[in-house]
C-alpha cells in the first residue's frame, strides 16, 4: 500500500504541470481567441518555460526507479497519459 | 525541397491508407476486444460482485495441512500427483486434487476430483473432470469467464479466435505507429481540439488528440494481447513440436521447471500451514493459490502464488520442500533457473491487465481503455461522417457504428441481468449468460435494421444502456439480500467499486441522452426560425 500512497503524489503533480501546459498552449489560445475574445490571456509563459514544465514531467520516473517503485512508474505514466486526455477534452472556458 | 515534397506527400498518403485500413477493416472487432478488454480489466472484482462476495482469507483462517490430510485419504491415489488449492468467489475454498493427462482435444490438461468446502471445513460440493471442463462449468465465474472470453478468443473456437485476436492486436499496433508517424504536428496539437459549428467538437482532433495521449500505451498493449493470442495458438505448440519432437508433458515439465521422473518414495510431509503462514510473513499479503505436489512422498514439495506485491509488477512464487517445510526459493515463471525471458514473461499478464497495483492501477487501465475504445469510436465515426457526406450509401456504416457501440456494452449488461435471474431461479447460470448476450443481440440487431432515423436508434440505445447499468445494482441486491451497508461492514471493496462504475455510467447515458435531446430542439428550432424568415421574406 506505502508505494501506492507514494506515487499518488508524482500523480497530482502531473496533473497540475500538464494543466499549466494546456491553460498556455499557444494553439489551444489561438482557438479559444476565434471562439471567445474574452478569454484570459495574461498568464504566458515562454517556450523554453513550457519545454522545462514538460521535462518535469520525466523527473518522477527517475524518483520512482530510485524508490525501486517499478509498479509506481508504470501508474504515473499510465495517469499522465489518462490526465493528459482529461485535460485537452475539457473544454477552453475551463482551462 | 521541391523534389522531396512529392515523397513526402506519397509517403503521408500511403501512411494514411494504412492507417484508415488497419482500422476500417478490422475496427468493430477491435473495438469490441478493447471494451472487452476494459472490463476484463475487472474481472476479478467482477466475479465478486456478481457472488456479492466478501473476502474471508480462508487460506489463512482455514486449517489446510488438517483438510489436506482428510480429503487425501477419501481421495484415489493416482489423484495426488498435484493438489491445488484456491478461495473462490463464494467463500469456499477448493481443493483440486489431479493428475496431468490429455484431454478429448489432446491438450494436457489437469484430471481429478475437486472439493469446494465452505468456512466451516465441510464439503459443498464433489466433482471429478478436467481442469478445463470444471472451470468452464463452474456457475462462480460464469459471468466474468463469459466476458473475459470475449476479449481473448471473441467466442470462437480454438485456435481460431486467439488467431483472430492476435490478428486485431497487430492492426492496432499498425493503428497506432502509423498514426504516430503520419501526424506532423504531434506535440503542438496535443491539446487543441476544434469545435464545430454547432458547438460540438470536431471529430478528427478528437480522435487525433486522444490517439496522440495513448499511444504508448495502445502499443504496449497491442504488443502483449498480441503475444498472448500467438504464444497460445502457435508459439507454445510450436516450441514443442521443435524443441521435444512433439511430446507435450516434457515441454509442460521443461516450462514449470520440474524434473519429470521424481521419486515416489512414502515420507511424511511437513505441516502445510507453517508453510502458507512463512510465506505469507515473507510477502506480506495472502497468496492466490497454492500447489502440493507430490504429498506424502519425498518429492513433495510446496509452491505458493502471490500477486504483485510492495511495488513489484511481476510475480512471485515461493517454493517450499514439503518434506521439512524448509523454504527453496523464488521461483521464475518459467523453467528452473532465473532467466530474462521468465522476467519479461511474468511482467507481460499484470502490464496487460493493469492487474500490479490493486485497484488503483486497474483505474488507471480502464481510463486507458476507455481512451483507446474512444479513438476507435472517433475513428471510425470520422471515416463514416466522411463518406456519408459524398454518398448516401454510407448510411450502413454509420449505423453498424451505432449498432456496435451502443450495442456490445447493452448485451454485456444485459448478460449480467441474466446471471442473477438465472441464478435466483437456481437454473444453470453459465448458459443463461451467454444466452441473455446473444438474445438481446439478436433484437438490438432486428432493432437496428428496422429503426430508419439513426439518431433515433442511439438514443434508445442510449437509455437502454443507462437503464440497465441502473437496473443491476438493484438486480444484485434483490438476489443476494447484500446491501451497500454490510459491503461497508465487510468491506466489499469490489462490489461497491462495480456499483458505484455503474452508477457513474447511468449518469452518463442519461446526461447524454439529455444534451442529444437539447441539441435537436435546438436544430428544430433554428430549422423552423429560418424557415419562418424565408416565409417572411417570399
Amino acid at each position: 500500500m506505502n508505494h501506492l500512497i507514494m506515487t499518488l503524489p508524482f500523480i497530482v503533480f502531473s496533473l497540475v504541470i500538464v494543466f499549466l501546459l494546456a491553460h498556455t498552449d499557444p494553439r489551444r489560445k489561438q482557438l479559444s481567441n476565434k471562439t471567445d475574445n474574452t478569454t484570459n490571456n495574461k498568464f504566458v509563459l515562454s517556450s523554453y518555460g513550457r519545454k522545462l514544465l514538460a521535462w518535469s514531467l520525466v523527473l518522477p520516473f527517475i524518483l520512482l526507479a530510485v524508490m525501486a517503485n517499478y509498479a509506481g512508474i508504470l501508474m504515473y505514466a499510465g495517469a499522465v497519459t489518462v490526465i493528459g486526455w482529461a485535460v485537452s477534452e475539457l473544454p477552453i472556458s475551463v482551462v | 525541397m521541391n523534389e522531396q515534397t512529392p515523397t513526402l506527400r506519397s509517403k503521408a498518403k500511403a501512411l494514411l491508407s494504412l492507417h484508415s485500413w488497419s482500422g476500417i477493416v478490422l475496427g468493430m472487432l477491435l473495438y469490441a476486444v478493447i471494451f472487452t478488454g476494459t472490463v476484463a480489466v475487472v474481472a476479478e472484482e467482477i466475479g465478486e460482485w456478481s457472488n456479492s462476495n466478501y473476502p474471508q482469507h480462508l487460506m489463512l483462517s482455514s486449517d489446510i495441512d488438517k483438510t489436506v490430510k482428510r480429503l487425501s485419504a477419501q481421495t484415489p491415489k493416482e489423484y495426488l500427483d498435484e493438489i491445488s488449492v484456491y478461495e473462490n468467489d463464494r467463500q469456499q475454498i477448493i481443493y483440486y486434487f489431479h493428475t496431468h493427462k490429455q484431454n478429448p482435444s489432446g491438450d494436457m490438461d489437469e484430471y481429478g476430483v475437486q472439493y469446494a468446502l465452505n468456512s466451516q471445513g465441510e464439503i459443498v460440493t464433489e466433482k471429478t473432470g478436467f481442469g478445463s471442463d470444471l472451470y468452464a462449468q463452474d456457475d462462480t465465474y460464469a459471468l466474468s469467464r463469459f466476458l473475459v472470453s470475449i476479449h481473448t478468443e471473441l467466442h470462437i473456437p480454438s485456435p481460431w479466435g486467439l488467431i483472430l485476436t492476435g490478428i486485431l492486436g497487430l492492426a492496432m499496433l499498425i493503428a497506432s505507429v502509423s498514426g504516430f508517424m503520419m501526424h506532423r504536428h504531434l506535440f503542438s496539437d496535443m491539446f487543441s481540439i476544434r469545435k464545430q459549428r454547432d458547438g460540438q467538437s470536431l471529430k478528427r482532433d478528437s480522435h487525433t488528440v486522444a490517439g496522440t495521449w495513448s499511444i504508448p500505451f495502445a502499443i504496449l498493449l497491442a504488443f502483449t494481447g498480441s503475444f498472448f493470442s500467438f504464444s497460445t495458438a502457435f508459439g507454445i505448440p510450436a516450441m514443442g513440436i521443435v524443441a521435444f519432437g512433439g511430446d507435450q508433458e516434457a515441454l509442460m515439465y521443461a516450462m514449470v521447471g520440474e524434473q519429470q521422473d521424481k521419486s515416489e518414495a512414502p515420507m511424511a510431509s511437513a505441516n502445510l500451514n507453517a508453510m502458507v503462514q512463512d510465506a505469507v510473513q515473507r510477502q506480506s499479503a495472502v497468496p492466490s493459490f497454492l500447489s502440493i505436489s507430490h504429498i506424502g512422498t519425498e518429492s513433495a514439495s510446496v509452491l505458493t502464488f502471490f500477486m504483485p506485491n510492495e511495488g513489484k509488477v511481476g510475480y512471485e512464487q515461493l517454493v517450499y520442500d514439503g518434506t521439512n517445510g524448509d523454504f527453496v526459493e523464488y521461483k521464475p515463471i518459467v523453467g528452473s533457473v532465473p532467466s530474462l525471458g521468465s522476467s519479461i514473461l511474468s511482467l507481460i499478464y499484470p502490464i496487460h491487465f493493469g492487474t500490479f497495483a490493486g485497484l488503483w492501477s486497474k483505474i488507471i487501465w480502464i481510463s486507458l481503455g476507455v481512451a483507446a475504445c474512444y479513438v476507435t469510436i472517433t475513428g471510425l465515426q470520422l471515416y463514416a461522417h466522411r463518406n456519408q457526406k459524398n454518398q448516401s450509401s454510407w448510411q450502413w456504416f454509420s449505423r453498424m457504428c451505432v449498432w456496435g457501440f451502443f450495442g456490445l456494452p447493452l448485451c454485456s449488461l444485459a448478460s449480467a441481468v441474466g446471471f442473477f435471474i438465472s441464478g435466483s431461479m437456481a437454473t444453470n447460470q453459465s448458459v443463461w449468460t451467454q444466452l441473455s448476450f446473444v438474445i438481446p443481440a439478436a433484437l438490438i440487431s432486428i432493432l437496428s435494421l428496422s429503426i430508419k432515423n439513426i439518431q433515433l436508434l442511439k438514443k434508445i440505445l442510449l437509455a437502454a444502456n443507462g437503464l440497465f447499468c441502473l437496473i443491476l445494482p438493484m438486480l444484485r441486491f434483490s438476489t443476494s439480500g447484500t446491501g451497500w451497508l454490510q459491503a461497508l461492514q465487510h468491506n466489499m471493496v469490489a462490489v461497491m467499486f462495480i456499483e458505484i462504475t455503474l452508477l457513474i455510467c447511468s449518469a452518463w447515458c442519461f446526461f447524454a441522452l439529455y444534451k442529444s435531446m437539447q441539441f435537436d430542439g435546438q436544430n428544430t428550432k433554428q430549422t423552423s426560425t429560418s424557415f419562418a424568415a424565408q416565409e417572411t421574406a417570399k
